[in-house]
């Protein structure tokens, strides 16, 4: 159903073009199953100018000519049938490809549109690898079967039964000796699909495992060099690597039979017709012997064609199928919720009381509680710092304060009103991230910067880039701020995109921060760099710092520790020391998490 | 590196060639022998038709069998040839040195490894079932469609250039086309990417309108470039179909003409329709596979390259020693392979066995340099590093291997049990073992509070691991090997201070005779290390303890200070 509505929602204003393909298609099929007619007309024409020259010449006529109307006659109407069938073609062809070039593109475009307004639940629980191939593979397999299977099972459907009806007007007998070998032939070709699709299977899924197994070793290359155990990682690939040829082997074998079968089955069915027909037509004395033999030309051309639909249909068969599971699968995104925005709200526009968090309860999946009953009190310009085990919930806050998910229960309110009744475009505009992992975008790095508001200058951009000490490395690029960089090809290292990250976030001068501190594998220079950058961006502002650093907690006004998703304690460094808790033990311990 | 692969299966190869010659023969007999009935038939001879018709089927089954046949041979060579290319090129990667690693990257080699090689599959599919059929059957229906009508060989000829000619215009269009779509295809499928791994940050900026007029630029473009194509192709069919009836339309009057004389033209009107079909199909199929052809072509040169590279570095072939922990360099001299400046100079220390060392020194001053010197990932261009007395390029690979240990910046785990990791250090090694090195990287606790302990699965590049379990789990097979050698690149970053003092002081008590090199960021971890190397811009400008060097080395006391002052008590 789903898919039924995917296509409809997209080809129903192509209605009026739909019909005129259809039309042509049907028109060009009739003509095709015409012409072996019109053609075994004119060899029969021809046959009987050749009978009457040789009369001519047996009874000693000299200068004979034959009358040659009637074969001018068949040969207009061949030549008339000839165009029509090219001119309906072209028509069809044309028209299809205008129309299932503009509606990918719609799919394409209306799927990308839905992505943005889906919620960040939805991302957190789909792989990207598996989100990706909805635009890729997906609209690919969709694409190709309109192109080309969609038509030619179409077609060559209206074909073979336009032409089996054909071959029964023109002569049953012929007609049957033509069709006589289907149900071996269809027997076959059901068992061939039918093998190729389960090798072929066997065969992907032994590829897939090959290629994960090289794709870690190879990502590892270096461990395996330095652990020396590169014979093991040679054996462990030549057991999958049989694997594949076995089953490579079959599948090849099945994908490709179908092709050769079905040739050789038309030339057993031609060799058929040709013997038996000729031997029928031969032996009905009410026949004329040139109208006899353009019987047999016309079935012979009838049995060359024959399997052709049937080998077109199978073998589009699959793709169609394909692309089936496509729309589906597209089918599936579109269906998905969207962000709630609440409509004509309030913008947010500045903070001026301070944030509240009320008894709020948490959890990803329904049942779960990853915080349990959580209050946080900002008042504005104050830092709080959140510490605690892995796990503890830390991330989960960060995610609802500018409404990535929704709390379950209990509220946060932004100067006494819930978030969730703000417009939402606004909160977050107001409120900024900075999160563990940089992501850059393809574009320039001051685009990156800058990213998407077009009123900030370069200036701007550069004094951002200064107070967090990035604007020396961007300076020694050959390019400096024109550099382009994509996320997965850039000069950065990891700690330098962090540094654009907190500069792009302080352009927006928000109202409200949030600021993940974890950094991995840093070098101290650049460590030194990014604290300094924090401090920066923190000052005066009110902030959530899930906090890793020492001085950051020292400085924060108010800490709160969590565990297990509840808040253990919260005060100031020096309160929570008094109270020789949970806090206190893990400060003497210098912060020993896991 | 192809032709050498299919040459293996050249017995095949040859016994393909033969089953399509076949083939392409029964194709082109069969019209033949059909103007013989119609001749027949006209003639009114019934024995000539059964004579012929016999010979027809049996040459029609032969057909059908010879076809499926080489289905089987032509299937056997394609996975042959791909599997014996795939199997050569691990091999030849897993031969890599640490240098040619670095040179390719890791996911381009993934890419050759999988799409290459298939796309050769595909081409080594095609070369035996359709591409070795048609030359011969364009050689084969010509001269029988001369033989069949004589007095039309330039209308064959006229087809052939037409179709040619339309054939060689249409793709010369499309060639540069299909760049520009890959292209194309990439820029989006970016664009998408960026979307989804960045999707936190296009919403706290409130950019997704911007980020969707991004994509439907892109897109738009697209559209344009897929009308063309297709309307080109869309084109294409129907003019080949127009030739070709009016190949058949003209040879039909022509025919017509030659009745007079030539009775059995009308017999042989048939056969020829059927030849010159046969024509423009191998014609029209050439053009196609071209295009595979060149694809091919490319990705059987970048799997050569791969097959071409030097190994950046050789083992000898010397039997296996037994060494101990001393560690020499001798006026060691490193550049990088790409770089003019050198990253080491002239750098010079003596390490006796069992101590433990610190390496320290600014961001870029060589210290992880100097450690992948010393279990030979590189060479030096001069200077010599030895070991237990012996020039490591003297040593062979696995007694390299025992007695130097080095466990890397970053963690990287396999897919598997934990103790299949933990034995990649020590093959076949007991849980004892295990346990022992476990405790020792601090990592035991963790373990032992899995359900599955040691079996513990490991997903795919340790995913299901933090960032600090994954480290001790890699120090854990650093040592298991009882190593002569231990290095230890900056690995102990992803543990808190706490763990990293465990680990040290575990290394101390349960390693005593085992020479420890530890690369550190912060002087806090080397600080009762036996001795510190002090690097500066690849120079050795320290050595010694940690008060000596507070005391007598400038550098080394600023980079002391400057740290001490990070960390406030």
């Amino acid at each position: 159903m789903k898919t039924v509505r995917f296509f409809w929602f997209y080809f129903k204003r192509y209605k009026l073009s739909f019909a005129v393909i259809f039309l042509a298609i049907i028109a060009a099929t009739y003509l095709q199953v015409k012409t072996p007619v019109l053609l075994g007309n004119a060899i029969a024409e021809m046959g009987k100018i050749a009978t009457s020259y040789a009369m001519a010449k047996q009874t000693g006529v000299t200068g004979f000519k034959p009358d040659m109307a009637d074969f001018n006659g068949v040969m207009l109407n061949l030549f008339f049938a000839y165009v029509a069938t090219v001119v309906a073609n072209l028509i069809y062809s044309l028209l299809l490809t205008r129309i299932v070039a503009h509606s990918t593109n719609r799919m394409r475009k209306g799927l990308f549109g839905k992505l943005e307004r889906l919620t960040i639940a939805f991302f957190d629980r789909h792989k990207d690898g598996d989100i990706l191939s909805r635009f890729t593979s997906d609209l690919d397999n969709i694409q190709n079967a309109f192109n080309q299977s969609m038509v030619q099972i179409l077609s060559n459907g209206a074909l073979y039964i336009g032409m089996v009806w054909m071959m029964f007007r023109q002569d049953t007998r012929l007609a049957l000796v033509t069709i006589a070998s289907t149900p071996v032939a269809l027997l076959a070709l059901v068992i061939i699909v039918r093998l190729a699709r389960k090798y072929t299977n066997l065969q992907q899924a032994a590829v897939s495992k090959l290629n994960a197994y090289m794709d870690e070793k190879i990502s590892g290359q270096k461990a395996i060099i330095v652990q020396g155990v590169q014979e093991e990682t040679i054996d462990g690939f030549l057991e999958l690597n049989e694997e594949v040829r076995r089953t490579t082997f079959k599948g090849r074998l099945f994908g490709g039979i179908l092709f050769p079968f079905m040739n050789g089955m038309s030339l057993v069915n031609t060799a058929i017709v040709i013997f038996a027909g000729s031997n029928i037509v031969l032996n009905d004395s009410s026949l004329e012997t040139a109208v006899a033999l353009g019987l047999v030309v016309t079935f012979v051309q009838y049995s060359q064609q024959y399997y052709q639909p049937m080998m077109q249909i199978a073998s589009s068969w699959a793709e169609l199928q394909l692309a089936f599971t496509g729309a589906h699968r597209v089918q599936e995104m579109f269906d998905e919720p969207e962000e709630i925005r609440p409509q004509n709200a309030p913008h947010f526009t500045e903070l001026k009381e301070g944030v509240e968090i009320k008894n709020i309860d948490f959890g990803y999946l329904p049942g779960q509680k990853v915080l349990d009953n959580v209050s946080i009190s900002a008042p504005k310009g104050k830092m709080v710092a959140v510490v605690g085990p892995t796990g503890s919930g830390k991330t989960t806050i960060m995610n609802l304060i500018n409404r990535f998910y929704d709390v379950n229960s209990g509220s946060i309110e932004f100067d006494g009103r819930d978030i969730r009744d703000y417009d939402l475009d606004s909160l977050r505009e107001k409120v900024g991230i900075v999160l563990q992992e940089s992501v850059l975008f393809s574009g320039t790095i001051a685009d990156n910067i800058r990213f998407g508001d077009e009123s900030i200058s370069q200036e701007m951009v550069e004094t951002a880039a200064r107070a967090t000490h990035i604007h020396d490395f961007i300076m020694s690029l050959p390019e400096g701020y024109e550099t382009y960089v994509t996320d997965d090809e850039n000069v950065f290292s990891t700690g330098q995109k962090q540094l654009i990250s907190i500069a792009r976030t302080l352009l927006t001068d928000p109202q409200v921060l949030i600021l993940d501190e974890a950094t991995s594998n840093v070098d101290t220079v650049t460590e030194a760099k990014i604290q300094n950058a924090m401090e920066a961006i923190i000052a005066g502002r009110t902030s959530f710092v899930i906090a890793h650093r020492l001085k950051t907690i020292l400085n924060a006004d108010e800490i709160i520790v969590l565990k297990d998703g509840k808040v253990l304690e919260q005060g100031n460094h020096h309160e929570l020391l008094k109270q020789k808790g949970f806090y206190s033990e893990l400060y003497h311990n210098q912060f020993v998490f896991e | 590196m192809f032709k050498k692969a299919i040459l293996r299966y050249k017995w095949f190869a040859l016994v393909s060639i033969l089953l399509t010659a076949t083939v392409v023969t029964t194709t082109l007999l069969q019209p033949s022998y059909l103007k013989d009935v119609l001749t027949a038939v006209l003639m009114n001879d019934q024995d000539e038709i059964f004579r012929v018709g016999k010979w027809l089927l049996v040459i029609a089954g032969i057909g059908l069998i010879a076809g499926m046949f080489n289905t089987i041979v032509a299937a056997k060579i394609a996975q042959g040839v791909s599997a014996d290319i795939r199997e050569e090129t691990f091999r030849k990667i897993q031969s890599f040195s640490y240098a040619n690693v670095e040179e390719f990257n890791a996911g381009n080699l993934v890419v050759r490894m999988t799409n290459d090689v298939t796309q050769i599959q595909n081409l080594v599919m095609m070369l035996f079932t359709i591409l070795s059929r048609v030359p011969l059957l364009f050689v084969g229906a010509f001269i029988m469609a001369v033989r069949t009508l004589p007095e039309l060989w330039w209308m064959i000829i006229v087809m052939v250039v037409l179709i040619a000619a339309v054939m060689a215009v249409v793709m010369s269009q499309m060639g540069p086309r299909f760049g520009k779509f890959q292209t194309l295809m990439e820029k989006m499928n970016s664009i998408a990417k960026e979307n989804l791994r960045g999707i936190r940050v296009v919403k706290s900026f409130v950019q997704e309108r911007e980020q969707y007029a991004k994509f439907k630029e892109t897109s738009n473009e697209l559209l344009g470039l897929n009308l063309f194509i297709g309307y080109g192709f869309s084109i294409l069919q129907p003019l080949m179909m127009f030739i070709s009836y009016m190949a058949i339309f003209a040879s039909l009057y022509l025919v017509s003409g030659m009745l007079e004389t030539n009775l059995e033209a009308v017999g042989g009107f048939t056969s020829f329709m059927s030849y010159l079909m046969q024509i423009m199909f191998a014609i029209i199929m050439t053009s196609f596979m071209g295009m595979q052809a060149s694809r091919a072509a490319i990705s059987i040169k970048r799997i050569t390259e791969i097959l071409e590279t030097e190994p950046a570095m050789t083992f000898v072939d010397n039997p296996d020693e037994d060494l101990d922990g001393k560690i020499v360099f001798d006026n060691v001299s490193f550049t990088y392979p790409h770089d003019t400046e050198p990253t080491l100079k002239n750098i010079s220390f003596e390490i006796e066995p069992g101590q433990m060392v610190g390496v320290v020194g600014a961001t870029g001053a060589g210290k992880s340099t100097l450690a992948q010197l010393i279990p030979r990932l590189f060479d030096p261009q001069e200077g010599r590093v030895s070991i237990g007395g012996r020039d490591l390029k003297e040593v062979n690979q696995k007694t390299l291997r025992e007695t130097v240990s080095i466990v890397l910046q970053k963690a990287i785990l396999f897919s598997g049990t934990i103790a299949d990791n933990l034995r990649q250090g020590a093959p076949g090694a007991d849980l004892e073992r295990l346990e022992r090195a476990a405790g020792i990287a601090q990592a035991k606790e963790f373990i032992d509070r899995l359900d599955e302990t040691y079996q513990s699965e490991v997903e795919e590049r340790g995913n299901n691991f933090s960032g600090g379990q994954k480290q001790r789990m890699s120090i854990a097979r650093g040592v298991i090997g009882n190593p002569k050698v231990l290095v230890l690149d900056d690995s102990t970053s992803a543990l808190d201070a706490k763990s990293e003092k465990l680990v040290q002081e575990a290394l101390n008590h349960d390693l005593k005779g085992t020479t420890t090199v530890i690369v550190a960021q912060k002087i806090s971890s080397v600080v009762k290390a036996d001795k510190i190397l002090v690097l500066d811009q690849g120079r050795l400008i320290g050595e010694g303890t940690h008060a000596e060097l507070v005391a007598n080395n400038k550098v080394y006391r600023e980079i002391y200070e400057t740290q001490k002052g990070k960390e406030e008590e």
